[in-house]
């Protein structure tokens, strides 16, 4: 992993190490949290909505490291999630949607303005917008602005409930590390 | 995912369209099956299912009742080793039904025409008038009293003889489509089988199914006259529907079993109203073989229940009414 | 590494089990709900609600367009707007052209040429058909049907 390169060859040689494990164990969680959640048998009936409970991994790493960190683990997570259990459509579809909510996420973040719901939630809402503009370009004949609202309340909803179980689980991390 | 988006873009539409004040749940789709155009217009109960079944109902006919397809129920019958063949529900009652109006029709309707319409194919690219021994040939063939259909067995005196359901399976799978939408609670469709319009019930507002006639020999849309019908079934048939013309004489499609020769009739075009559709689809190509006299006749000595619209070569219309 | 976008973020200096600063950061200001949350997801509500106003105003003129449906076989091939002029090539066998908001067919590869002698088509209901080809041309949507069906 790169990050990190550009400090002193003993934190690579220390941290980095620390780092690769954590950034991994995160990875493997996003995933495996991908997974429980194809499990739970919640049918929105609209396809594209979903609880996106892998956003609580993704925003713990946005947190804990940086935007890259978190567009690693993201990357990774679709890339082995789509290759085991999608096609081309389904890691491009996610990956669209994943790289815009961490934009918007990231951003959110970096004003320093927003509490955790705020941030998750446009996350969610953000996540069906990149989703829903790779669906356009694939069918051009798909009604954007109704879809997509369908989507953007969703994403709000589900956003603010993932925000609130990221808010206890940093809590208790935070407790946790100091 | 990509295939999962349809419906996405599906309910979405209904969503919105239900959201906004239009009228109930429709819908209407085009499929092309046993070399027609299959129409079906569905607005009432769960439309997109309703529909969806009466396509797989078109498709699973489509495999009975097609002559040209290989494979076909009909074609296996046609190219049989045995003269006594166990058939399906399906073909042997449209058969019984064909060989009924054969009789009521003294043999101007037959369900065995199928090697004389072979030789003068009106689909051809270039189709051209058979020689008289070719025709006198065929026509050797033809005889619809050589099948006698006990419960499903079709038995053949002849080992010749083909079976060719165009005068009357288009109006069996309407019948049954009919029934199947009726028996699932639609009460408002519209189906219409390569021509033959078959109405469901009435429109959702009450208001009667506007239908309107093909003018023959204008272009294909044109119409002379609308009928109104909820529960009935409008067919039509005529001499424009397929034609062509050699050495300055048109050739038509309705051929005449007796002589081998497309029927020579005043009539252009007869449309049949009734609440039967296989007898519609019958009686309208009856009407044009037998002419309007002897046609009225038939009518009232079956006492059919149906309207007649017959359309002379002068392009005058006449109307039976009850 | 992470500094771009993290300068407002404090590391926490406690010591790892190396003995040296964390090479993550544990932000220790991210309250659940901030008041500037409202705002935002007031815009994201408003921006919705917008997109819904307008996919409906746009659907319901879609709606009450009649519009050009082609299908080959049972396959949907094409949807056009009457509204504008064009000629379209329906695979290889047929060619339609949408003129002043109807359509006619003007070359087909079949032997019967019916769908060339067919009517032009404008309204919700029409078709045009070529048979051979199993192409049909369809005017679907729109409220103003005159005749729901043709018997021919």
């Amino acid at each position: 992993m790169e990050a990190g390169k550009n400090k002193s060859y003993s934190y690579i040689e220390n941290n980095g190490n620390k780092r690769v494990a954590l950034l991994a164990m995160l990875t493997a969680l996003a995933i495996l949290i991908g997974y429980v959640e194809s499990l739970i048998p919640l049918n929105f009936s609209i396809p594209g909505v979903k609880l996106g409970l892998c956003n609580i991994v993704i925003l713990i790493t946005l947190i804990m490291f940086s935007w890259k960190e978190a567009l690693l683990v993201s990357i990774i997570r679709i890339l082995v999630v789509g290759l085991l259990f999608g096609n081309v459509f389904s890691i491009a579809y996610s990956m669209a949607g994943a790289l815009l909510a961490l934009c918007i996420m990231a951003l959110l973040l970096r004003i320093d303005r927003f509490g955790m719901i705020g941030i998750s939630a446009s996350g969610g809402a953000s996540h069906g917008i990149g989703q829903l503009l790779v669906a356009k370009a694939v069918l051009p004949a798909l009604p954007f602005a109704g879809y997509a609202s369908i989507l953007i309340f969703t994403g709000l909803l589900t956003g603010c409930v993932v925000g609130l179980i990221t808010y206890e689980i940093h809590k208790r991390l935070l407790n946790l590390m100091i | 995912m990509k295939s999962s988006l349809f419906p996405i873009v599906f309910i979405l539409y209904i969503i919105l369209l239900s959201g906004c004040g239009a009228e109930g749940k429709e819908a209407s789709g085009t499929g092309v099956y046993f070399d027609t155009v299959v129409d079906i217009r569905i607005c009432d109960g769960d439309a997109d299912k309703l529909l969806a079944e009466c396509f797989d109902i078109c498709e699973e006919m489509e495999n009975v009742f097609s002559a040209q397809k290989e494979g076909s129920e009909l074609y296996r019958l046609n190219h049989r080793n045995s003269n006594s063949v166990e058939v399906s529900d399906n073909l042997a009652s449209c058969i019984k039904a064909g060989l009924y109006y054969g009789e009521i029709s003294e043999g101007a309707f037959d369900i065995t025409v199928l090697p004389l319409r072979e030789l003068w194919d009106f689909e051809a690219e270039d189709p051209s008038v058979p020689s008289e021994s070719e025709i006198k040939e065929a026509l050797k063939k033809v005889d619809y009293q050589k099948v006698h259909c006990e419960g499903n067995t079709i038995i053949f005196d002849d080992s010749d003889t083909q079976i060719d359901l165009g005068g009357i399976a288009k109006g069996y799978i309407s019948a049954k489509l009919k029934a199947y939408l009726l028996e699932q609670g639609c009460n408002s469709a519209l189906i219409n089988l390569g021509g033959n319009v078959s109405a469901v019930g009435s429109k959702t507002d009450g208001s009667e199914w506007n239908v309107g006639i093909q003018e023959p020999f204008a272009e294909r849309g044109t119409v002379f006259d609308t009928v109104q019908i909820d529960n009935r079934c409008v067919v039509s048939s005529g001499t424009y529907e397929r034609y062509f013309t050699a050495d300055g004489k048109q050739y038509h499609h309705i051929l005449d079993p007796g002589t081998g020769y497309p029927v020579e009739t005043k009539l252009q075009q007869v449309s049949v109203i009734g609440t039967d559709d296989v007898l519609c689809d019958a009686l309208s190509t009856i009407c044009v073989l037998i002419g309007e006299d002897r046609a009225l006749e038939l009518i009232e000595n079956e006492a059919l229940d149906v309207e007649v619209i017959f359309i002379d070569n002068n392009h005058e219309e006449k109307w039976l009414r009850d | 590494m992470a500094e771009g976008l993290d300068e407002n973020i404090k590391p926490i200096s406690a010591e790892d089990d190396f003995g040296e600063e964390k090479s993550y950061n544990i932000k220790s200001g991210i309250a659940l709900w901030r008041r500037a949350d409202l705002i935002l997801i007031c815009f994201w509500i408003f921006f919705a609600l917008g997109l819904f106003l307008f996919s409906i105003f746009n659907i319901k003129n879609a709606a009450e367009n009649p519009k050009l449906e082609i299908l080959i076989g049972n396959e949907i091939y094409g949807e056009y707007e009457l509204s504008e002029d064009r000629t379209i090539n329906i695979g290889d066998g047929n060619i339609c052209e949408i003129k002043n908001g109807s359509v006619r067919m003007t070359y087909a590869d079949c032997p019967d040429k019916t769908c060339l002698h067919s009517r032009e088509i404008s309204k919700a209901g029409e078709s045009i058909v070529c048979l051979p080809n199993h192409v049909v041309l369809k005017i679907t949507g729109g409220s103003d049907r005159e005749i729901d069906t043709v018997a021919e």
